[in-house]
């Protein structure tokens, strides 16, 4: 046979070989339950899985010759339930077959699913035998690590969801050390466990207790994921929902109190349908048309960490209280100097442990150097700030003299608490040449001017405006504490105050003005007399008479809201008897008047005058009496 | 003969005051010279003994600040500055030496709204006695407007500068109002040095809440506790409590 004979004949075989070849298909069979141990009324899920890593198993080919039996257990249906799933991983697919039982115990005790086999395509594949054990309570089967934590039960407020919800939710706080150092940073992680409600939904949260004796310091951990974790025998799924470092201040025993997790739950409406019932259960993990959202406290117990105080022993000088996995480094800016310049010693401490526990190094006493002044930085890093990150220090030292000049050695000490021992680290020495200061001369600058000529560098590089050499003038009382500003004010109130009153009894006047004139009347004839009798004293008797006259007149004239300028003797008469006085009255103001112009051309003696200025202050009255029954009559 | 009096009298106050003066100006002196010779530790001191016997001086708190940056105390500085800035808001150079000592301060304050800036400009350089003055100025000269205004005949632009001086007024009043407010009641601090950790209660053993950087200034919530203060960090709104010594008050 040639050579491509043997090829064609390999490749003939090659096709006609693959096929057959083909349907051989691998297949790997694992059965496996959920739990193999749980309380009566919960599930357990026996499943059986064809797994292929060619095509999908054909379902029609699967035949339990020997079908597992379940003793003490009830299939909530007769028939398996048949899932396919294809999965992809790293290129490679995987394809699945599922039979699931869903199993509910009958009894307490011991229950068995039976061996079994199953055959597919006539490959025969055995069934292992589970025993499961059932318990009363879901509590009786947690796991012996849970069940000394001293779980408290969820609290929903209604008693028989509590039921559904005990030994199957809860949460926890997990230290990362319960015998911590002083200082010593520990993680603290407040977990919900749940077996069975993991469709959590709203704002999950966690009241935290009260931290007197910590610095605590809170880690963002980002979406909550579940995750499977096994306890003991069984499985739950796990979320942390709260990371915290701690950093206790103060040794001793320190008691974590009660406190709690908060979340909401799905839980089934069992008064509406029948628990087993899945019809409205559509898809899964999105719950049914009869769930209900509850908010649940999940109460976590006060519990208690031992603080640990810093040993004694071997705790080096340089220690000032530092506690955690740092190092320490230092440097200085320059090498070489001059007198007048400043040297910047840097130290650098950090790592991971609670920075507020790095104090200010202690410098030990430097013979050859001024310190004039520190600052300190933080530089952080990474999610934990106050736990991960350095802190920097600056010393700014000048030089007291001239030439070759060192720094010791400066030590610093802290507690590793891995370690469990005092770690001291050293700084230096460094060698400095001090250069003598070229000389300047001092000049008091202005103000805002430095006071080195040339402008040079006062301090630290920056200029430094320079004092004011003047003593100052004392001040007294700022303004706004004096009586003036008091005074200012209260006066600018008066004012407008005083301004008002006074426009109103201005506009007030005008108004009523008749009122006034006739309130005037009186006070102006009796001036008139006055006047009159003043004259008389004087012998000035034209005087007198004009001003007996304008009393007498100007009263009618006012009286009655008339002009005395024009006013005849008729009109005053006529006016008088108007407003009802006697004639008699009428007629002796006539003659009055009449005797005061007569008197005018003709002057009359010393008595007489004084006879008319008694009638007329006795008119006046007479007159007054007159006008008042007027005005009352009128207002009646 | 009378002017003679006067002018005597005059002579005689001024004579006083001289006499009156050397008792503290031959210190200041001293503290001047020693700044001179750049010992700034000499000169701190005597300017402090001026400022603990109860001189009030825009200067002397200037001055102290200087020699207290120069010996690196820059907490101490800040404070005096703050404290000559309270009595005298326009000195420029209080301003721009705290600009300097707080150079390693974080700056997390609130600028503010950009039209409310210029206002804040004027407000923080104008004292609260200043805006008093000038609220009594204006206060007389609307008082005096407004009563011409009211009793004059013809009297269309008095009311209308009344009204101007009103607006002006209002402003005033408010901005002495809130300055006198925060002079008198709001207190705040200078964190003295660095290092200084501000605590959820008033105890040494209490929780740390974070460092204060030195130089920085705090507002005082409560004080008498003690011998603590209970602050409020203006920039992040954090409170907590920090022990008396670590914190200078402004003003009083």
């Amino acid at each position: 046979m040639s050579r491509h004979s043997i090829i064609l004949f390999c490749l003939l075989a090659v096709f006609c070989l693959a096929p057959p070849l083909a349907l051989a298909q691998e297949i790997e069979v694992q059965a496996s339950v959920s739990q193999e141990n749980i309380s009566l009324g919960e599930m357990v899920e026996y499943e059986i899985h064809l797994i292929s890593n060619q095509s999908r198993p054909d379902t029609r080919q699967i035949q339990l010759t020997t079908p597992p039996t379940f003793v003490g257990l009830r299939p909530m249906r007769e028939a398996p339930m048949v899932r396919q799933m294809t999965e992809i991983v790293n290129n490679a697919v995987t394809a699945r077959v599922v039979l699931s039982w869903q199993l509910l115990p009958e009894r307490e005790g011991k229950a068995v699913i039976t061996a079994g086999q199953l055959d597919y395509k006539g490959q025969k594949h055995s069934l292992p035998r589970f025993d499961i054990l059932v318990k009363k309570n879901a509590v009786d089967v947690l796991p012996e690590e849970l069940a000394q934590a001293n779980i408290l039960p969820a609290r929903s407020g209604n008693a028989q969801i509590d039921k559904q919800l005990r030994g199957k939710l809860f949460a926890q706080l997990h230290f990362s050390n319960r015998e911590p150092y002083l200082q010593e940073t520990i993680v603290v992680n407040c977990t919900i466990y749940t077996d069975g409600f993991e469709d959590i939904v709203g704002q999950v949260g966690w009241e935290a207790p009260e931290w007197n004796a910590f610095f605590s310091e809170e880690i963002d951990l980002g979406d909550l994921r579940w995750q499977p974790v096994t306890i003991g025998d069984r499985r739950y799924q796990a979320v942390t929902i709260q990371r915290l470092l701690l950093t206790p201040t103060k040794a001793g025993k320190v008691e974590i109190p009660l406190s709690a997790a908060q979340c909401k739950v799905r839980v089934q409406d069992r008064g509406r349908r029948s628990f087993e019932d899945r019809f409205f259960n559509l898809t899964p993990g999105m719950g049914s048309l009869f769930d209900n959202y509850i908010d649940v406290r999940l109460p976590i117990a006060s519990q208690s960490i031992q603080v640990k105080p810093l040993p004694s022993e071997g705790r080096p000088p340089s220690f000032q209280n530092a506690v955690g996995a740092f190092s320490v480094a230092g440097s200085i800016d320059r090498r070489e100097m001059n007198q007048d310049d400043l040297l910047t010693l840097r130290v650098e401490i950090g790592g991971e442990g609670f920075l507020g526990s790095i104090a200010t190094p202690t410098l030990p006493p430097f013979p050859d150097w001024r310190e004039v002044g520190t600052q300190s930085d933080t530089e952080l890093a990474g999610t934990a700030q106050a736990h991960n990150g350095k802190k920097i220090f600056e010393f700014l030292l000048r030089p007291r003299k001239t030439g070759s000049l060192s720094i010791p050695e400066i030590p610093y000490a802290f507690f590793d608490p891995k370690e469990k021992r005092y770690v001291e680290q050293v700084i230096g020495p460094f060698a400095i040449d001090v250069a003598r200061a070229e000389k300047r001369d001092l000049v008091i600058a202005r103000s805002g001017e430095s006071r080195l000529q040339g402008g040079g560098p006062e301090f630290f590089g920056e200029k430094l405006a320079y004092i004011h050499p003047d003593p100052p003038v004392p001040k007294g009382k700022p303004f706004h504490k004096t009586w003036l500003f008091s005074l200012a004010l209260v006066f600018s109130l008066l004012l407008i105050a005083a301004s008002v009153t006074l426009r109103w009894w201005q506009t007030y006047r005008v108004q009523n003005a008749d009122r006034f004139r006739r309130q005037a009347a009186d006070s102006e004839a009796r001036r008139e007399l006055r006047l009159a009798r003043k004259r008389l004293r004087q012998g000035d008797s034209d005087a007198f008479h004009q001003c007996l006259a304008d009393a007498l007149r100007q009263y009618v004239a006012l009286k009655t809201n008339r002009s005395a300028a024009g006013l005849t003797l008729d009109q005053v008469e006529s006016l008088c008897l108007q407003q009802g006085a006697s004639k008699d009255v009428a007629n002796r103001l006539r003659q009055v008047l009449e005797k005061s112009d007569a008197a005018r051309f003709l002057a009359a003696s010393a008595e007489a005058q004084e006879a008319d200025l008694n009638e007329a202050a006795l008119l006046l009255k007479e007159l007054d009496r007159v006008f008042s029954a007027a005005k009352k009559g009128a207002r009646k | 003969m009378r002017r003679l009096w006067i002018v005597a009298l005059l002579l005689g106050l001024v004579r006083i005051s001289a006499v009156a003066a050397p008792e503290w100006q031959e210190e200041w002196n001293h503290a001047v010279e020693a700044y001179r010779n750049q010992d700034f530790a000499r000169a701190a001191r005597l300017w402090n003994n001026l400022r603990q016997e109860g001189i009030e001086s825009a200067d002397l708190f200037y001055n102290l600040g200087n020699a207290w940056y120069q010996v690196g105390q820059k907490g101490r500085a800040a404070w005096m500055y703050e404290n000559a800035l309270a009595l005298a808001p326009r000195h420029g150079e209080a301003r721009r030496n705290l600009a300097l000592a707080r150079a390693h301060v974080p700056r997390n304050e609130a600028t503010g709204f950009v039209l409310f800036r210029p206002l804040a400009w004027i407000f923080a350089r104008v004292t609260t006695a200043e805006w008093a003055a000038l609220l009594s100025i204006l206060s007389l000269l609307f008082a005096a407007c407004a009563a011409w205004a009211i009793l004059a005949r013809r009297r269309g632009w008095l009311f209308w500068g009344a009204g101007l001086l009103l607006a002006l007024m209002i402003p005033v009043a408010m901005c002495f109002a809130f300055r006198y407010t925060k002079e008198e009641w709001r207190q705040s601090g200078v964190v003295l040095r660095a290092g200084v950790v501000v605590r959820n209660a008033p105890d040494a053993r209490a929780e740390a809440y974070f460092e204060a950087a030195e130089g920085e200034t705090l507002e005082i919530t409560e004080s008498d506790i003690a011998g603590w203060y209970r602050i409020k960090h203006p920039g992040t709104g954090r409170t907590g409590y920090l022990p008396e010594e670590t914190l200078g008050r402004i003003g009083k």
